[in-house]
């Protein structure tokens, strides 16, 4: 990485911050309506909400393919969870270092030029941000392991909702470019 | 969301009291409480920090909300109960786990549950901007951040004018057309939602251009500042911190793990000390 790639990281078009915002807003909107629309949690309502969130992200990726664009979004995630909910803070530092890696991966395998990268750095950053959150539920469940067990059932399911969302996701994309709204 | 929607705040003294409290003072406090929340397994310091909590959010006045969370951390509860019963099925030594192992996790989210209520319905986003520019945070972090909050009650519109569209066409959003066909409702949902958000950016990007936004003029910070009631709040939070954590009571072990590898009596363990 030369230092004018180094530099740019940190410079940023007005455009591209507005769509981080943008997106990490819709993307707990929406799933918050797909869990009200469902009623409540129940396990197709997790499901479709992973499957939005992920295609969303594809969605995000696409139209801003810069290095920085994950830590951004989930710096914005944590943040507008701890406004509206007060949580987030401390799962932070967790997700943040999914994404670092995620975004590290991606930079190395050639950046988010190519759909495929894209497509490998959501599903491996889901599956990091996860497995992050399960290590968090063990801290705070860790006199009732059953329960820990019962989360583990429902995140790994949540997980497949991820995987799908990869697929809907370029689905979409494709959608969009033939719409006009995404131009690579 | 009803911070979002207005903030709908209480007019008692207190509740004003919390809401005019620094967001900064409110989320440090919420910081501290998870941190030392993780590691307290004392449930006496855990019930005193549950009920001290419960009092800040009761004095908000949001007594429906609070009866519906209660509710749902009470159906979880039986939720989890239920599942450890599944369980004792395969697992007989997981009978060794004392009500009290199955009741601490619960008792971690009760405080932290109503502290996070508390600052979410004590909020106003007007303040919250301003406080998150105070804090000197670079551009790429409060632009968006202002970007998404303020796009939230417009997004909220935006879904009942699809709603009554939808309508229009013969077609209701709600739990059996989710069902029935999750394919074509979450294309209805979402395709005119990521459409109008992108439009919506770039409308709010050529605005924040225009205004200057995006270069860290147009918001005035001279409001916020620190005063005595938050110093005082936090000190009081902080103490009683201090308080659950020197509060004398019974010490629980960790995990069922630790009930299976437990020898099953003292002349066990005993047996098992000579080997």
């Amino acid at each position: 990485m030369t230092k004018a790639d180094f530099k740019s990281l940190f410079h940023w078009k007005t455009e591209e911050l507005v769509l981080i915002g943008t997106f990490a807003a819709l993307i707990k909107m929406v799933t918050l309506l797909v869990a009200l629309l469902g009623g409540g949690m129940n396990p197709l309502t997790l499901l479709l909400k992973n499957i939005v969130a992920t295609s969303m992200l594809v969605v995000l990726f696409h139209k801003v393919p810069r290095t920085g664009v994950l830590v951004l979004y989930v710096l914005q995630q944590a943040i507008i969870m701890m406004m509206l909910m007060g949580s987030g803070m401390i799962i932070l530092p967790g997700y943040l270092i999914a994404a670092l890696i995620a975004e590290t991966i991606a930079w190395i395998i050639g950046g988010y030029r190519n759909t495929l990268v894209i497509l490998f750095t959501v599903g491996f950053y889901d599956l990091a941000s996860r497995s992050v959150s399960m290590g968090m539920s063990w801290l705070f469940m860790r006199e009732n392991l059953t329960l820990f067990f019962a989360a583990l059932g429902i995140v790994g399911f949540g997980y497949i909702g991820c995987l799908i969302g990869l697929g809907t996701g370029l689905k979409f994309v494709k959608e969009f470019r033939h719409a006009g709204f995404i131009r690579r | 969301m009803l911070a979002l929607s207005g903030a709908k705040i209480n007019n008692r003294r207190f509740s004003k009291w919390m809401g005019q409290l620094d967001i900064r003072v409110k989320v440090l406090t919420l910081f501290s409480l998870s941190l030392s929340l993780i590691f307290l397994t004392n449930p006496i310091g855990l019930i005193f920090l549950g009920v001290l909590s419960t009092i800040c959010l009761f004095s908000l006045g949001k007594h429906r909300m609070m009866a519906v969370i209660y509710l749902l951390l009470i159906a979880t509860w039986l939720f989890s109960q239920g599942f450890t019963w599944v369980l004792i099925q395969f697992i007989p030594t997981m009978k060794e786990q004392t009500i009290i192992q199955t009741i601490i996790p619960f008792l971690r989210m009760w405080p932290l549950i109503n502290m996070a209520l508390t600052v979410s319905l004590s909020m106003e986003i007007g303040n919250a901007l301003m406080a998150l520019k105070k804090m000197c945070l670079p551009r790429i972090i409060y632009l968006p951040i202002m970007v998404a909050l303020r796009f939230i009650p417009g997004f909220l519109n935006d879904v009942k004018q699809l709603r009554d569209c939808l309508l229009i066409r013969g077609i209701t959003l709600n739990f059996y057309a989710l069902l029935r066909r999750p394919n074509r409702t979450l294309r209805l949902l979402l395709v005119p939602m990521v459409i109008r958000a992108l439009r919506l950016a770039d409308e709010l990007a050529i605005a924040a251009e225009l205004k200057r936004v995006g270069y860290g003029e147009g918001i005035k910070t001279e409001k916020i500042c620190f005063r005595w009631s938050d110093s005082t709040f936090f000190v009081a939070a902080m103490l009683a911190l201090v308080i659950a954590w020197n509060i004398p009571g019974a010490k629980v072990e960790s995990g069922m793990l630790s009930s299976i590898h437990k020898p099953a009596s003292p002349q066990a363990e005993l047996e098992s000390g000579q080997q």
